[in-house]
């Protein structure tokens, strides 16, 4: 009776034995589909690398590096920019291609332009770009002054003093047979009631009264005269 | 004999605690890898609420310049030259300048076409109508397209 006991019981044991080596086998194909998942999961972090889902721009205020947030701020927002060791990157716009950026080389007042994904109120950063803020204005030129100045009224009223120098690239619209064309030109050529439209790079605390023109594109008032009197 | 007690009651502690061993691994690594397959489950689903972003496009009745698929002042291109659609309430001068050039024409009232080239990341587009009546001396508009190569 004994032995058969013991026997009995030697046999549920290997069977029980037998049971979580069968279950193994399981967990094997369970842990397959967890690799799977995780490798569609890798996928669809990749594809929202690829796919734009939103951009945040706006001037670095201060970055806290112990939670990993930049702070952004602009005219009437500021914005949290969360980064992720992994897949955030920086970058430099020079000569209007990207360069990798050390993160340690961005500094408050930096104009920045983030790449990444918006979940819910948390904007998650995976591209960051450093480069120069843009700015472009038109409007009339009311004054040409001797310091090779201009003082313009915008197109919504606002008085700007625009300076140029040997970096501002002028151009003149001209036309010929109903083609126009930008040509290059000097500030001597320009007149007062021509319009005018020009670029600057603007910074967290630029004056935006008086800004240093990188482009500026002349439409001489004679020219419109000319276009008004051949269409009436 | 005493040894033979010995040996059976070792055996029956050997059998349970083989007993004891299937059932952890039976059961106790079935709830392991089913907290798992939940986390993954949640990631997937956190995941898939993301990706869902509406598109709208606002087409304003005012006597202004409309840009077509632009929302909230910018758009994201997918490549170097964005296909531009614009539409202007007067006929006039069209002016367009962006980082990579400028472009003047003559245009009649309605909608046109034009492709942009693009540089990398902002790209500051303005648009200002020199209309030939008085009534809209200078129309303007301005936007921003951002491009981001693939390769980054």
């Amino acid at each position: 009776m004994r032995r058969i006991s013991i026997i009995f019981l030697l046999i549920l044991s290997l069977f029980f034995t037998g049971l979580s080596f069968a279950q193994n086998d399981t967990n094997g194909v369970d842990e397959q589909k967890v690799e799977e998942i995780k490798k569609r999961i890798s996928s669809k972090v990749s594809s929202l690398k690829l796919d734009a889902i939103d951009v945040q721009t706006g001037y670095l205020e201060e970055v806290d590096q112990d939670k990993g947030i930049l702070k952004l701020k602009d005219d009437d927002f500021t914005a949290d920019i969360y980064l992720d060791g992994e897949i955030t990157n920086f970058y430099e716009i020079k000569k209007n291609s990207p360069a990798s950026l050390p993160q340690e080389e961005i500094q408050p007042g930096d104009y920045l332009v983030v790449y990444g994904n918006k979940i819910e109120d948390k904007f998650q950063a995976v591209n960051i770009f450093r480069q120069d803020r843009e700015e472009v204005i038109s409007g009339t030129v009311m004054e040409v002054r001797d310091d090779d100045s201009l003082l313009v009224i915008d197109d919504i009223g606002e008085q700007i003093i625009v300076r140029t120098g040997r970096r501002t690239g002028m151009l003149i619209l001209q036309e010929d047979e109903g083609e126009f064309e930008f040509v290059k030109t000097r500030f001597s050529k320009i007149k007062e009631n021509d319009k005018i439209i020009f670029s600057f790079f603007a910074t967290a605390e630029a004056d935006l009264q008086d800004v240093f023109s990188q482009e500026l594109l002349l439409i001489p008032q004679e020219l419109l005269e000319k276009l008004r009197a051949d269409q009436s | 004999m005493f040894m033979n007690r010995e040996k059976i009651v070792a055996i029956i502690l050997g059998a349970f605690l083989g007993i004891g061993l299937g059932f952890y691994l039976l059961f106790g690594r079935n709830l392991i890898n089913t907290s798992e397959k939940e986390d993954v489950d949640r990631q997937i689903f956190k995941t898939e609420e993301t990706t869902v972003t509406p598109q709208q496009q606002a087409v304003s009745e005012k006597a202004e310049i409309v840009v077509k698929d632009i929302k909230e002042g910018r758009v994201i291109s997918s490549s170097d030259k964005y296909p531009l659609r614009v539409q202007i309430p007067v006929d006039g001068l069209v002016v367009v300048r962006y980082p990579l050039g400028e472009k003047a024409f003559f245009q009649k009232k309605g909608e046109f076409e034009m492709d942009l080239e693009l540089k990398a990341v902002e790209n500051r587009v303005k648009i200002v109508l020199y209309t030939m009546n008085s009534t809209f001396s200078v129309l303007h508009k301005e936007f921003d397209i951002y491009y981001f190569p693939e390769d980054l």
